[in-house]
């Protein structure tokens, strides 16, 4: 009954596997061809340096109509980020574009850990405190880092 | 840069200016949203309007929702599927037929023989039938997986139109969006005699231009 799986999401698949991002790594799952396991290193420039984060990426059915569903597996102390791993970003939901892809995606994920934005937050504890004592935050997001996300 | 990166750029930049930035395809049916100019298939555009994905995917732009009303375009309607990835039953196995006789290549028996044992798969269509009157032809791309599913006997397969997920019924002969069976409609397959005596309207819901 399966579908067939679309072109783009082979020809996506075999870029990212052929000509991977700088410190990302997507594979897509054995039994799944929709499903990814991502890693993202954190940015030299952050506090989630020397951190290395697993996500899960999903492409509902009606992708590239609808945006892939991502999440963090890895604890990140992050505002835009939350306790289950949602991410806040503008393009996995009512700015999604057919013309991003995977790749695209998980760039702009990559970019904010570099530049969170506490002005927009997911988790507003964490947001909170990136606001009042960003000293702080950035120095937990480093011990969360060092504790959660080691390879 | 080398001659090698060079020639991979060229390539790159060929390959942006024919395949649809959704699709990630040669375009078929391109069509050029009127605002900005930015090019898709005709199929991925309105899978763009219809999900209401705001705006034009490339620049965010205004799309005129007139292009989807009443579409025309001068079409070959029984067009190949372009850039077919890999031989199929259909088109490519002419193309290279064609190819051996231009190179003016000596003829392999055992290939003579064998295709006259098998005899090249007949071109076969796929149509379903408007909402109002008529038939219609799929997307070629669409099409293709049609056949392949229905040549490799599979009750049902499914498809994605417009972005949305429909089911095509090999034993009754129906299409039904997959989350609304009682929207069926008819679909048929056909060769080319048939094709045009079933008056065909258009392909993919763009109507062909008539004298």
């Amino acid at each position: 009954m399966a579908a067939q799986l679309p072109r783009r999401i082979i020809k996506e698949t075999q870029r990212l596997l052929a000509d991977p991002v700088p410190g990302i790594s997507a594979n897509p799952d054995e039994s799944n061809a929709r499903y990814f396991h991502v890693m993202i290193a954190g940015p030299d420039d952050s506090p989630f340096a020397g951190g290395c984060f697993k996500l899960e990426l999903f492409l509902p059915e009606e992708y590239p109509m609808a945006a892939p569903k991502v999440r963090f597996m890895t604890k990140i102390y992050h505002p835009n980020i939350d306790k289950l791993g949602r991410i806040c970003l503008d393009i996995l939901k009512d700015k999604w574009s057919p013309a991003l892809q995977i790749r695209t995606v998980l760039l702009s994920i990559q970019a904010l850990l570099s530049a969170p934005n506490p002005e927009d937050p997911l988790a507003t504890d964490v947001a909170e405190q990136w606001k009042t004592n960003e000293a702080e935050a950035i120095k937990t997001a480093k011990q969360w880092t060092l504790s959660y996300a080691q390879a | 840069m080398s001659n090698m990166t060079a020639n991979r750029q060229q390539a790159l930049n060929a390959a942006i200016d024919r395949d649809c930035p959704i699709c990630h395809c040669e375009m078929v049916l391109p069509t050029a949203v009127p605002a900005c100019q930015h090019k898709f298939c005709f199929m991925c555009l309105k899978g763009v309007n219809m999900n209401h994905l705001g705006g034009c995917p490339i620049c965010r732009g205004p799309i005129d929702d007139n292009i989807f009303r009443r579409p025309t375009q001068q079409l070959d309607i029984k067009m190949p599927v372009p850039d077919s990835p890999t031989p199929s039953t259909s088109s490519s196995t002419d193309r290279e037929v064609k190819q051996e006789v231009d190179e003016d290549v000596k003829p392999d028996v055992d290939a003579l023989n064998a295709s006259m044992n098998n005899p090249p798969p007949i071109l076969m269509y796929w149509l379903y039938h408007g909402r109002r009157q008529g038939w219609w032809r799929f997307d070629p791309r669409i099409e293709k997986d049609i056949e392949e599913a229905y040549i490799a006997r599979m009750p049902v397969t499914e498809v994605v139109i417009c972005g949305q997920p429909y089911v095509i019924d090999f034993s009754n002969m129906t299409q039904y969006p997959k989350n609304n069976r009682t929207h069926s409609r008819d679909v048929k397959r056909v060769d080319a005699h048939e094709f045009d005596a079933s008056n065909v309207k258009g392909l993919a819901g763009v109507f062909k231009l008539t004298r």
